[in-house]
């Protein structure tokens, strides 16, 4: 079942019926990764785990016009977003959104160990490259790669230009993609005096 | 490969991973494969974009069970609002049989050093005596020992976090027309709501009968109190040597009941001051965000402003599965402020609280001797 179907069926039981189980499951799938989203606006993993929690008990308090929502997952970042800004709002007194600096933390690039096309030491690389990305592009980077959000919807999020998300995507492709030519045509030890 | 330095080729690439390329696009970008460089380059990258890490939601399950306690400390409760309708209301499905594999995996993998004994058959001569207030014929035994704490899962699906050096049983009757457990030690219970089968724990000096609700029972032996706290729901609490009297807790209350003991053995403070039942409210800390009475749960040891270091020693001991001797009585007797501890290691702890209660300490096997 593709992701999409499977939390809309999720939303129904719970507006329908009040299932408490498939909210559960509902809370585990987006949790991590709203937690992260919180966490890279406000900089506070108890606040962002407040902020996850608290956009999860107005969800089961609206739950009876959940069906409503045409894009739960767009509909729950936003969310989380708009709380983290209020909550910086009351701490700071400025709610503007800032990630040119923000913490990203990426889920590392995964090689499945019954595939051998890369090896060990150049995941490993590779993952360091990553983790040197700008913050701005290292948060686009993963919004659209493990959260699955469009480039509209993330230039929504983060008030940019869907041109910017491109750019940004075009830019991380190609710092990724380069570094992976290296490490495939050449020999991993000579790359890093590259 | 000059192509590898032009935007565009990454421009595509990136689109089409992200299901954002037009047709023409897709289009434009098989021109481009054709060069088989690219194309090795581009199937790599396409490899390592589809491949997830696998799931670990260990976190977002902790993430949801305080999320459960914060709902149930603003009064919102998780479950079906229609009154007859009870198939929905339980967090985790029902676990059908008695050994089912999932009460073994639902064992917090968190947690250290878990000593579990799971009787299978346990019928002694004395358990065919069949007292109303113990379950007969034990047949499920979870303990723990000093130091470690664990979470399981019962047959009905409730969860149940145990305490460090506690035991819990219950027998194969459990669910049939109530749900019995005996307890001794603390545990936290995420009771699964069933009006049929009223689900009632069995301590040494008090009894709690609940429908469907999430509450902690600190219920040691050798403590001098007994004490209920609900974080939500409806409990009822009757206690051994008070037959016919009914105490009904609302959320966020404790009742603390005085351990049915020995008279020399009660201190005189506790005589004069202490009625044998007082209700009193949970207590909130704002500088951890969490319920004192519960955040053990969590792995958070907390202490009261108005604890001694004595008084609170017992609990360090069943956390860290350590003994304290006190040589110096100034210390232990002294009040300080609040204190807690998550990850750290007992000599980690002494060496914060040597700073509040100016003692040293010696450390030999699991006894620590407090000094000067």
């Amino acid at each position: 079942m593709r992701t999409t179907d499977k939390i809309k069926l999720l939303q129904q039981a719970i507006a329908c019926f009040d299932d408490a189980q498939a909210y559960k499951e509902l809370f585990l799938f987006f949790q991590p990764s709203l937690e992260a989203f919180a966490f890279s606006i406000i900089r506070s993993r108890e606040l962002s785990e407040e902020i996850v929690s608290d956009v999860f008990m107005k969800i089961w308090e609206k739950r009876h016009s959940l069906d409503k929502v045409e894009n739960l997952k767009f509909y729950l970042f936003t969310a989380v977003k708009n709380r983290a800004l209020n909550k910086i709002h009351e701490q700071k007194r400025i709610s503007t959104l800032s990630i040119d600096d923000a913490p990203v933390e990426l889920n590392s690039f995964y090689q499945d160990p019954e595939q051998q096309l890369i090896s060990a030491e150049m995941i490993k690389q590779l993952n360091e490259i990553v983790d040197q990305l700008p913050p701005r592009c290292k948060l686009i980077f993963k919004l659209v790669k493990e959260d699955e959000l469009t480039y509209k919807e993330v230039a929504e999020l983060l008030h940019l230009s869907v041109k910017t998300i491109e750019n940004q995507m075009t830019l991380a492709f190609k710092k990724i993609g380069v570094a992976i030519h290296f490490l495939l045509y050449h020999p991993v030890s000579s790359y890093s005096d590259n | 490969m000059p192509s590898l330095m032009h935007d565009k080729f990454w421009d595509l690439l990136a689109k089409k991973l992200s299901g954002e390329a037009s047709d023409e696009e897709l289009q434009e970008m098989d021109l481009l494969l054709k060069d088989p460089g690219l194309k090795t380059l581009s199937e790599t990258i396409s490899t390592l974009w589809n491949h997830e890490q696998p799931v670990d939601n260990t976190k977002a399950l902790e993430a949801f069970e305080s999320h459960k306690l914060r709902m149930g400390e603003k009064g919102i409760i998780l479950g079906n609002s229609h009154e007859n309708d009870l198939s929905s209301m339980s967090s985790e499905k029902p676990v059908k049989g008695f050994f089912s594999k999932k009460w073994l995996v639902g064992i917090s993998s968190l947690v250290t050093a878990i000593f579990i004994i799971i009787f299978g058959i346990f019928k002694s001569n004395q358990s065919n005596f069949n007292s109303p207030d113990q379950p007969s014929n034990p047949v499920s035994q979870v303990t723990t020992r000093p130091g470690s704490r664990t979470q399981l899962h019962l047959p009905d699906g409730t969860s149940v976090w145990l305490n460090a050096s506690s035991n819990l049983t219950f027998d194969e009757n459990f669910g049939k027309d109530l749900r019995e457990v005996n307890l001794s030690g603390e545990a936290f219970f995420d009771v699964v709501k069933d009006p049929s089968h009223p689900f009632i724990i069995h301590t040494k000096n008090i009894n709690i009968k609940v429908l469907g609700t999430e509450f902690n029972v600190k219920a040691y032996p050798e403590d001098t109190f007994t004490e209920t706290s609900l974080v939500r729901g409806r409990v009822e609490v009757t206690i051994k040597n008070r037959p016919g009297e009914k105490h009904f807790l609302k959320p966020n209350e404790k009742m603390i009941v005085a351990n049915d003991q020995p008279i020399e053995k009660r201190s005189k403070k506790i005589k004069s001051t202490i009625p044998l039942i007082t209700t009193e409210s949970l207590t909130f800390d704002s500088t951890e965000n969490t319920v004192l009475e519960t955040s053990w749960v969590y792995n958070h040891l907390i202490f009261h402003q108005n604890e001694t270091f004595a008084e609170m020693a017992p609990r360090l001991e069943r956390w860290y599965g350590v003994h304290f001797i006190f040589e110096n009585q100034k210390a232990a007797n002294e009040y300080r402020p609040f204190v807690s501890f998550t990850t750290e290691t007992i000599t980690q702890a002494l060496d914060d609280l040597k700073l509040a209660y100016k003692f040293d300490y010696k450390i030999k096997g699991n006894e620590i001797t407090i000094t000067q």
